[in-house]
């Protein structure tokens, strides 16, 4: 790729941008939110059209008009969000845009013999008859692949595919991609945010800042302190510190809770633990293991089927979210475009969705109802542009539509909503997934500050990095159950990943 | 045999009602509501008596072009939807009231009133070969979606467009291609319904035609066999209504007997809604579909 430009209106997310792939490398695209990593990906897979600059396939100079062109050309892209199809099976996903047949009708067995080899050559191992909403994030990343390799893909493009891993899976991804790469045909491009991961699976690591490419080098002449200097330009903090705080009140009391999930099982079968003010309480476990359902209990998106949930003494159980959000408690989903915002909406409207309806965002106006119908339209302009600065959102425009966020900037806009509001208990749900170290350090800082001032805070992460490091008290779950609570200090991370898999 | 000869008179109303459900499903599969079902059907009826009063007294030919006008205004609503992005329910119901409107002031104006002479010649059990047209076409549409690289890749663009642009599939040309033959369909019914059923066109021959049969694709929960006696079921009914009003049942009054059908398409609706995702609607069902 030479000279790649793409402009969006009001930024440019690709600046003349050169990037060249070798056949049967590794190689890894690094750089902060709102870089243009993924704008760089999606131009080489057809879905947006450059503006400028040429592409080259085997020295061919190509025109990818559409996905059409990409994949006839053998480029396959698994994007950060995945683009499965609900209610087909994980064979038809598989199959799609390339589907075998007899006379006029699939070839379902042939597919099956054919995708049982990939997986066997590849060591990648999927029930092809499942539905992909019922797999976990690391078997919906399994078949993706396949579909990508059925499709013929001698380019494979991964756009932060382990963001969504837990250790172990990680493991197994990145093995089945140094399989993949080995054999010497197929190339993988790899975005990452983590450092240690780039440097350990890449061959070379381009580096790209504010849409331009910083510098493109052999993985073996870096350290993860370099790379993270070229990212961001300054040199980043990794570790920060733990002060002892005070521990307040009980703010939050979990009793034997139990919930359903959608499938009407119980997965979470008798929880309890607290919460004080001035403390961060991580909760480790596999996802799948009760945490989800246990948060939306928590949240009120969710009825608990027996038990009790108390919030400052007060029985809050199964009560609206409205109610709750009234009693001081905040939330960071993890399902940012689903539960985070509204992504048609601008993000100046995002950033006081909820409070918008209430002082000093909205006013009475003349008439003479309690309701307040008329927004201040200079108040909350001023108000989401500090915000906007504050927590550092790359964005041209406070009116663009919050779905056209790069993924870690979005992120930043919901915890700058929910910080901002000053809730007494703030449950986050992975906050960090999908950030750049420089904003992962911001926003660690961010929940540290809170913490110290006195506020509770629920940590939900399969990061365990980031639960060690964070938090006073450990809850782990497995099964939906605690199986312990552990002081952090006094714990090893191998520790916690032998619990939370439960082979404590 | 006088049961024989009911059953078979109620189930020669089948065409029309088949037809059109299975033009709007086809179109709803693909992500794209149809809401024109109705006015495509008057329009479709015109068509075809305007095609048997001038291009020769052919009934196969005039049901064809009943057919082909559909069509027509199918590419008309995929344009205005798929290239141009309007909502697609203001262009279905915009389209609605233009083409009933356009099929009544065209009759008036165009045609004397004209009586179809000719009947359908085939028949097997007394029921004409359109009737097994549509028995094939539920078919055939049934293997399609479930054994073919079409019809996965219908399904896939209507659950899930996104998913199905990166698998390679030019989305717009499925929605396009599946509206406009679904209003092929359409017209289709319509022509039926005026050139063999009505044997003429009356101003507002259609009566509610087109809904229920809108309602039926909510009622069938999006598969084709569940569209399929769903239609089965509403000829039914609508026979067993025209029938109690010719007995003179006293006992019922004449007013209830003629909402009969109507409250079975509220039941469908109300049952269909409040399931929601759950009874099977296609995910991305009226969402417009952008790449950038
Ligand atoms: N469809 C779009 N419309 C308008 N602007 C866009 C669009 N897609 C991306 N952008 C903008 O282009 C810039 C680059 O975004 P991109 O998604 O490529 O970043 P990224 O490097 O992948 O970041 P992240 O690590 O957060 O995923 C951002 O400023 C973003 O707001
Ligand atoms: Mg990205």
């Amino acid at each position: 790729m030479r000279g790649i430009t793409k402009r969006f209106p009001e930024v440019v997310a690709n600046d003349h941008v050169d990037f060249d792939l070798r056949r049967g490398e590794i190689h890894s695209i690094l750089g902060e939110n709102g870089a243009g990593k993924t704008t760089l990906m999606n131009i080489l897979y057809g879905l947006y059209r450059l503006d400028e600059g040429e592409i080259r396939v085997n020295g061919q100079r190509v025109s990818i008009g559409a996905p059409k062109d990409a994949i006839d050309l053998g480029i396959g892209m698994i994007h950060q969000s995945f683009t499965l199809v609900a209610g087909l099976t994980v064979l038809d996903n598989i199959i799609l845009g390339r589907e075998p047949t007899r006379g006029p009708f699939l070839d379902r067995e042939r597919a099956d013999r054919e995708i049982i080899e990939l997986g066997e050559r590849f060591k990648l191992k999927v029930d092809l008859e499942a539905r992909p909403e019922r797999l976990s994030a690391s078997g919906k990343q399994k078949v993706e692949i396949l579909k990508a390799l059925y499709q013929g893909a001698k380019v494979l493009i991964m756009d932060e595919p382990t963001s969504v891993l837990l250790p172990q899976e990680k493991e197994e991804l990145m093995r089945a991609l140094k399989e993949i790469a080995g054999e010497g045909f197929i190339s993988v491009i790899f975005i990452t945010h983590k450092l240690p991961e780039a440097l350990e699976i890449s061959d070379r690591i381009t580096i790209l800042r504010r849409g331009r490419v910083v510098d493109t080098i052999n993985a073996g002449d870096v350290d993860v302190k370099d790379l993270a200097r070229m990212m961001v330009g300054r040199d980043v903090l990794f570790d920060i510190e733990r002060a002892e705080s005070e521990k307040g009140e009980r703010f939050l009391e979990v009793e034997g809770l139990e919930a359903f999930d959608d499938t009407g099982v119980r997965t979470l079968k008798g929880v309890s633990f607290e919460v004080r003010g001035g403390e961060i309480l991580g909760i480790a476990g596999v996802s799948g293991n009760g945490q989800e359902e246990l948060i939306d209990v928590i949240v009120g998106l969710r009825k608990a089927s027996a038990g009790k949930v108390f919030i400052n003494g007060g029985d809050a159980t199964n009560l609206s979210p409205q109610d709750l959000r009234a009693l001081g408690v905040g939330y960071i989903p993890e399902d940012r475009m689903g539960r985070g915002v509204m992504p048609e909406l601008s993000i100046k409207e995002n950033l006081i969705l909820g409070t918008h309806s209430q002082k000093p965002f909205a006013n009475r106006g003349p008439l003479p109802f309690e309701n307040m119908w008329f927004t201040d339209q200079n108040h909350v302009y001023e108000y989401a542009k500090r915000l906007v600065e504050e927590y550092n959102i790359d964005t041209p425009s406070i009116e663009k539509p919050a779905g056209k966020l790069s993924g870690g900037n979005l992120q930043k806009l919901i915890l700058a909503r929910e910080f901002s509001r000053d809730p007494q208990l703030l449950i986050a749900d992975k906050p960090t997934s999908g950030l750049d170290i420089g904003s992962q350090e911001f926003i660690r800082r961010k929940l540290r500050g809170k913490r110290d001032e006195g506020k509770a805070i629920l940590l939900i992460s399969e990061d365990l990095d980031e639960v060690l490091g964070m938090s006073d008290r450990i809850v782990i779950m497995y099964e939906g159950r605690v199986v312990n609570v552990v002081q952090a200090e006094r714990i090893s991370k191998e520790e916690i990943g032998e619990m939370i898999t439960g082979l404590r | 045999m006088r049961v024989m000869q009911q059953i078979s008179s109620i189930l020669s109303f089948f065409p029309v009602i088949g037809l059109a459900a299975l033009g709007g499903f086809l179109s709803q599969k693909s992500g794209v509501w149809n809401l024109s079902l109705e006015g495509i059907m008057a329009f479709g009826a015109f068509s075809g008596v305007f095609a048997y009063h001038y291009f020769g007294g052919s009934i196969w030919v005039s049901l064809l072009f009943g057919f082909l006008m559909g069509f027509v205004i199918g590419m008309l609503l995929s344009a205005l939807t798929i290239r141009l992005s309007l909502d697609q329910v203001v262009v279905g119901f915009g389209l609605w009231f233009l083409t009933e409107g356009l099929a009544g002031f065209l009759y008036n104006t165009l045609l004397p009133s004209v009586k179809v002479k000719e009947t359908m010649g085939f028949r097997i059990f007394s029921l004409d070969s359109v009737f097994y047209l549509t028995l094939l076409s539920f078919g055939l549409i049934h293997v399609v979606m479930k054994n073919t690289k079409q019809g996965l890749t219908v399904v896939a663009v209507g659950e899930n467009p996104r998913a199905a642009d990166v698998a390679g599939i030019d989305v717009s040309k499925v929605r396009w291609i599946c509206t406009s033959l679904g209003s092929g369909f359409v017209g289709l019914a319509g022509a039926y319904l005026s050139l063999v059923i009505l044997q003429g066109f009356t101003y507002n021959l259609v009566a509610g035609y087109g809904w229920t049969a809108f309602a039926l694709i909510l009622f069938g929960r999006w598969k084709t066999s569940g569209v399929f006696w769903g239609s089965l079921f509403f000829t039914f009914l609508i026979g067993a209504q025209t029938r109690l009003q010719v007995a003179g049942f006293t006992f019922i009054p004449p007013e209830f007997v003629v909402i009969i059908p109507h409250l079975g398409v509220i039941v469908a609706l109300a049952t269909a809604g409040a399931m929601g995702k759950k009874a099977g609607m296609p995910s991305a069902l009226g969402v417009h579909y952008d790449r950038e």
